[in-house]
């Protein structure tokens, strides 16, 4: 992901960036996520399921 | 190319313009925050963080940023296409296990995460995470690199 920290310069197009619906396991967050290794962002885990 | 990357940056210098590299220290959750949506990225220990300064400039803003991300894990704010405030922008940030150098792209408008805008003398690296460092394919023949020692401390009186 090419973003710059704080405010950015980047269009994110949504035909390109598809992310996920993903559900923590442990504590319950519903995010969408993007990559190969989703995690949370509340509770940083790894147990996610696809929502 | 390979070089040892504990805790430290490397910094890959052209003549006009530069990159700094880390690596991730843990593992994390980067938000990155559109107007409309919020994706988040897991970042793993040894994933490498690239500060991209197309058109150069001082190294410490580079170093602030890359802190702010890899140490603090601030999320990313992303500014809608066409933004007035987008021309501002100078350096770009981009997290992944491989990073690939490239000025054939226009800046800020690749979501790839594989991928960084770059200027053209340091276009067409690889940058990639490896065990006790970092291996630089494709380095041009003109950039430098070096290790970048600095020290934020913070005294409240």
């Amino acid at each position: 992901m090419c973003t710059v920290g704080g405010p950015v310069d980047i269009d994110l197009p949504p035909d390109r960036v598809k992310g996920k619906d993903y559900r923590c396991n442990e504590c319950g967050e519903r995010f969408k996520g993007i990559g190969k290794k989703p995690m949370c962002p509340s509770c940083q885990s790894e147990d996610v399921t696809p929502a | 190319m390979k070089y040892t990357l504990n805790d430290g940056l490397l910094l890959i210098r052209g003549d006009h313009s530069f990159l700094l590299l880390g690596k991730a220290e843990e593992k994390f959750s980067l938000c990155i925050e559109t107007s409309a949506e919020e994706f988040c990225q897991g970042v793993t220990p040894g994933d490498i963080i690239v500060v991209s300064a197309p058109e150069g400039g001082a190294i410490e803003p580079a170093l602030m940023l890359m802190e702010l991300v890899r140490i603090w894990h601030v999320p990313l704010l992303v500014l809608p296409k066409d933004h007035p405030g987008s021309r501002r922008i100078s350096r770009v940030v981009s997290v992944a296990p491989e990073i690939h150098t490239s000025c054939s792209i226009r800046r800020g408008t690749h979501p790839e995460q594989h991928l960084i805008c770059s200027s053209d003398e340091l276009a067409g690296m690889v940058l990639k995470g490896i065990d006790g460092g970092v291996e630089i394919q494709h380095l041009p023949g003109k950039i430098t690199v070096s290790r970048v020692n600095y020290q934020i401390s913070t005294q409240i009186s």
